[in-house]
């Protein structure tokens, strides 16, 4: 066995590289869809479509189809919130917890949830599997970071803390093992960083790179962490580095080998949605250094559930529903007013066209900057919102009858193709008791990274399911020949703007603690205002403002920030 | 011989055979008949004994391949009509084919077996190619003899040979070749003699060859090809993880969880689930006993026991001897295991009948999940999984599982766990019982020689303290009362060591199993 696998670690660096070139484009992933047919016999038999919703009562709004409302219905609610993201409802929550009733929740898609929504697919065995269609993981918060660890408690997920100054949980609520492996050319190894056919020079910058890493995690004079979460109380000290781009450190460090690029562009694609170049520097180091613990320099460990984050805003939704004096979705905010001692929205339903006039003490804006522009009539930061980028992605479900052969390691919850300008894919049935031989939900993830973000997000609406489909699979086949014949339905959701991209300058620019600013009565929340598209920062933002809503209303019941 | 006309290109080479070429050495060319003869029935039976090891019912694997490759060589003879010249390098390629398909038939069919849509496939094509080419070929050399002899002395010399070559194979086969050889370098030889028997046959047919050179070359490529594969079949063989069967195969399943195959040896069974062995019939007892009693002893009064695993129906038995029981709920995964155990006359014999207790409710359903559903409490579990070789298998023995089994026995309830090797797997049986004490349970580690696996240990556990039993029924063929109290006695190269807790997060229990038993 040993010599089948020398034979392959030969072949493999050049070829890679040269996929790797192809690498971070949807036109990488489009050509390769050419090569290796779907079978006719399995286009018949694979079901599915697209699932996402939203985008086109949103891009009506865009183009001016809900201007001129008439004869609207008059509402009112203490809070209102625009945006039932993970921004949106955490301000809810936060509201609620200090004892704030009669909030409302509008929100453009068919349920709440935003980008850490999740859906489930129908089961061979009966029943569904539950899927996530964004967001699948939550890295273990430490205790000081105090909102999300009240969430996790008030939600009855964690358990206490740890001795090293970690939240905990149940073990089975952490990422059964194993929980990585990286497959080249239809061979899979343990972890994420690819041994087969590696260069020793490789192998030693990977050392220099996670020597360097570790010399960023530690605390400055005042004990504040370089980087941190919440990504705000990091210190100031290494915030220079937002100045270059991801490349640009990684070039001037030495990292040059197409290896060590693709480790670090997996990196940015998976949890920033951007390529190397589009990346501040400062956003990089932060990845890898925020969740460790900057004494043992012990990185953490995931929180994961068969549907990913949905499973968070479960939680947030249950610890809401009691203060909730309405929850519409399918609902499109049409413009925000503020005022002194109260603030104004108008709000239109997406199918029926039915306008709802609100007034309301006080109103969270949970949406992206891309939407909050064209809500405010005047607005101070117009400038600053539109200097937003976001990246496209597409999540697909792929329902499996079984799981297809795969050759050496074994299965674990995250599959990583190597040299794939996709990110492989998670097994949504990794972390349930059943057995393994069943039927199974795979998501796999393209985050769209290239640089023309509007050139991308177009061409990533105007494919047809079946495009994606064959797309799909043959991305896969590389490393599972038989896909086509274990694949039964495949569910996709576009997102259009999946992530805000930390692109380089922006982090510490001033930029985004402005587009924050809040506007008299109605105050801004959104995990694009941090920069990066976390769960633990989309928690912050609502938190934050909805404790400054409640400095306004004169509650004062301490903070979580 | 009717039918058989020469062309009128064939006039030139074969023509008037007796004054343009030498005459054939009538004796050597007779022992390439008995050698070419000997040799396609050693293919048969590769193919025979092959199927049946690996298929089981070797009644029908037998009558298959017999009656196939019969027809396969009449379809070889009626082919043989249609070569009209170059008889003699036609003979020659004929017999560097059957070298080659013959040759490494059974090595590839050893590699297919896996396959449940390729290995019927491959066996009957081969034997359906192997027969037609020897069927090509002694008519052949009928016709390459026919200038030698008068009909009648060829037909009669040529069959006797045949035959004599075919009773000498049967006799070798089984006598010498598969017991010095085995079988995938029982065909190879086959393949070897065939393949010498192709270059010897250029030397004898000289002049009526076309090529002999290049004829040489290529039955010396496949002597050395054939030969190479011969000295590594060991090496390839032992890739193939079937070889470890000792006994002869009367039984095997692919079911969607595993393979499931039953062998026979010295009057005894054995049960081997994806190649690892499950039990020996002539030692199960002592495995079955020293797991089922010290914790049926344990618990006050057993009247409600849970068996998780053991769908071969042997821990039950054991279990039925305790006149208290009352119920016995046995969940195993795989229905293919617990069918067996129901259907399987030597298996019923075996576990005496102990499914058919009206007593015994089987569930088919990952143990795990079961656990978590259900609410109703038992008195004694007994914990019977495959080794933890897999992730998958690993989370049963995880701190995670042993608090939901926990959940699911009485306070004063017995828990027992099989729990590998703790001399061959020290680090994983310390990892179970460092993994049970985790969760709060109070736990006796003991260990039984059982010749089948050696050295083998058992965790037998409760949730509040307890003495070392020593009340086992009557009976017993291994465990008394006296001797009960020794098994909690480990030797010192079992000694506990340092090892972590098995968690669903770190399956640390498959690394340490991996690292300690893997071959």
């Amino acid at each position: 066995m040993t010599r089948g696998r020398q034979l392959f670690q030969r072949g493999l660096s050049r070829r890679a590289a040269l996929k790797a070139a192809a690498a971070g484009s949807l036109g990488g992933l489009l050509a390769s869809a050419g090569c290796g047919d779907v079978k006719a016999s399995a286009r018949r038999r694979i079901g599915g479509g697209f699932v996402d919703d939203g985008v086109g009562a949103g891009h009506r709004f865009r183009d001016g189809g809900f201007a001129g409302t008439g004869g609207a219905r008059e509402e009112r609610a203490r809070v209102l919130v625009i945006g039932g993201g993970v921004a949106g409802l955490s301000a809810a929550w936060r509201l609620a917890r200090s004892g704030v009733e009669d909030i409302a929740i509008v929100e453009l898609g068919g349920d709440l949830g935003g980008t850490s929504r999740g859906g489930s697919m129908p089961s061979a065995k009966g029943g569904a599997l539950r899927c996530p269609y964004g967001a699948h993981y939550l890295p273990q918060p430490r205790t000081s970071q105090r909102a999300l660890a009240a969430f996790l408690k008030d939600a009855g997920l964690s358990t206490g803390e740890t001795p090293d100054g970690r939240v905990a949980f149940p073990d089975r609520l952490f990422v059964r093992d194993p929980a990585e492996r990286i497959g080249a050319l239809g061979y899979f190894e343990e972890g994420l960083w690819l041994r087969s056919g590696v260069h020793p020079e490789d192998d030693a910058s990977l050392d220099r790179f996670e020597a360097l890493m570790e010399g960023f995690m530690r605390v400055d004079g005042e004990g504040r962490r370089l980087f941190d979460l919440p990504l705000r109380q990091s210190s100031l000290e290494a915030r220079s580095l937002d100045a270059m781009s991801a490349a640009e450190w990684a070039s001037q460090n030495g990292f040059d080998s197409d290896r060590m690029r693709w480790y670090l562009e997996y990196a940015t694609r998976d949890d920033l949605g951007a390529a190397l170049q589009d990346t501040s520097a400062w956003a990089l180091v932060h990845y890898f250094t925020a969740r460790a613990d900057y004494r043992t320099k012990e990185s953490a460990e995931y929180l994961t559930w068969p549907d990913g984050n949905a499973r968070l805003v479960r939680g947030l939704e249950e610890l809401v529903g009691p203060a909730l004096k309405g929850r519409r979705t399918g609902e499109v905010a049409v413009s925000v007013s503020p005022g002194a001692e109260g603030a104004a929205a108008v709000t239109m339903n997406a199918a029926t066209g039915e306008a709802t006039f609100w007034t309301a003490d006080a109103i969270v804006v949970a949406t992206p900057q891309f939407v909050t522009q064209r809500l405010l009539r005047e607005d101070p930061a117009r400038a600053e919102r539109a200097a937003f980028r976001y990246s496209p992605w597409l999540v697909a479900n792929l329902h499996l009858s079984e799981r297809p052969e795969s050759r050496g390691f074994p299965y674990a919850w995250d599959s990583v193709l190597h040299g794939s300008p996709s990110l492989g894919y998670v097994d949504a049935g990794h972390q349930l008791d059943r057995a393994d031989e069943l039927d199974t939900v795979w998501t796999w993830y393209l985050p769209v990274i290239d640089s023309d973000e509007r050139a991308a997000r177009e061409a990533l609406l105007a494919r047809p399911f079946e495009s994606w489909r064959d797309a799909i699979l043959a991305d896969l086949r590389v490393a599972h020949p038989d896909i086509d014949e274990v694949v039964t339905r495949i569910d996709v959701w576009r997102w259009g703007h999946a992530m805000v991209k930390p692109t380089p300058g922006t982090m510490w620019s001033g930029l985004r603690e402005r587009a924050a600013e809040p506007l008299g009565r109605v105050h801004f929340a959104h995990s694009d205002l941090s920069g990066i598209a976390l769960f633990e920062e989309a928690n912050w933002q609502g938190t934050r403002a909805a404790e400054a809503i409640l400095a306004q209303f004169g509650v004062d019941d301490g903070s979580l920030l | 011989m009717p039918g058989v006309t020469h062309g009128a290109g064939a006039e030139e080479i074969e023509g008037d055979g007796q004054r343009e070429h030498p005459p054939l050495g009538l004796n050597l060319a007779f022992a390439v008949v008995f050698l070419v003869s000997a040799c396609g029935l050693g293919y048969q039976l590769v193919a025979g004994t092959t199927s049946s090891y690996l298929l089981g019912d070797s009644v029908t694997q037998f009558s298959f391949t017999i009656g196939l490759y019969l027809f396969a060589l009449g379809i070889g003879s009626y082919l043989s009509k249609f070569v009209d010249r170059d008889l003699a390098t036609v003979f020659v390629r004929v017999e560097l084919a059957v070298a080659v398909v013959g040759g490494v038939s059974a090595l590839s069919l050893f590699f297919a077996w896996e396959s449940e849509l390729w290995f019927r496939p491959l066996l009957y094509g081969q034997i359906l190619a192997v027969g037609a080419l020897v069927g090509i070929e002694i008519p052949l050399l009928v016709r390459l003899l026919e200038e030698e002899l008068e009909l009648k002395e060829l037909i009669a010399r040529v069959l006797s040979w045949d035959y004599v070559g075919a009773l000498i194979a049967a006799l070798l086969f089984p006598l010498v070749l598969v017991p010095r050889l085995g079988l995938a370098r029982a065909a190879l030889a086959f393949g070897l003699v065939n393949a010498l028997v192709a270059l010897w046959s250029v030397s004898l047919f000289q002049g009526r060859l076309r090529r002999p050179m290049a004829l040489r070359i290529q039955s010396g490529l496949v002597v050395v090809a054939l030969g190479v594969l011969f000295s590594q079949a060991t090496t390839l063989t032992s890739i193939a993880e079937h070889t470890i069967y000792a006994g002869e195969i009367v039984h095997a399943r692919t079911s969607p969880y595993q393979r499931v195959v039953v062998t026979r040896a010295n009057k005894s069974y054995q049960l081997f689930l994806s190649g690892a062995l499950q039990f020996n019939s002539e030692d199960e007892y002592r495995y079955h006993e020293a797991l089922v009693h010290p914790a049926m002893a344990t618990s006050p009064d057993p009247r409600r026991v849970l068996i998780l695993g053991g769908g071969d129906g042997l821990a039950c038995r054991e279990v039925l001897r305790h006149p208290s029981v009352e119920k016995v709920v046995l969940v195993d995964l795989d229905p293919a295991v617990t069918d067996l155990a129901r259907t399987f006359q030597p298996f019923v014999e075996l576990n005496g009948g102990a499914f058919d207790d009206p007593r015994v409710e089987i569930i088919n359903a990952d143990a795990m999940a079961w656990l978590e559903e259900g609410a109703n409490l038992f008195d004694v579990a007994i914990v019977d999984f495959p080794d933890p070789h897999s992730f998958s298998v690993g989370k049963l023995y995880t701190d995670t599982f042993y608090s939901l089994l926990m959940g699911r026995v009485a306070p004063d309830g017995a828990i027992v766990v099989q729990s590998t090797s703790p001399r061959l797997a020290p680090n994983s049986y310390w990892c179970i019982a460092e993994t049970m004490e985790s969760v709060g349970l109070y736990v006796r580690p003991y260990h039984a020689a059982v010749p089948s696996f050696g050295e083998w240990g058992f965790m037998l556990a409760s949730q509040r303290e307890f003495p070392i039993p020593t009340d086992v029924p009557d009976g017993l063929r291994f465990l008394s009362d006296a001797y009960v109290p020794t098994l909690f006695v480990l030797p010192e190269d079992a000694r506990r060591r340092e090892v972590d807790v098995n968690r669903l997060s770190t399956q640390s229990l498959v690394r340490y199993y991996d690292d300690e038993l893997r071959p």
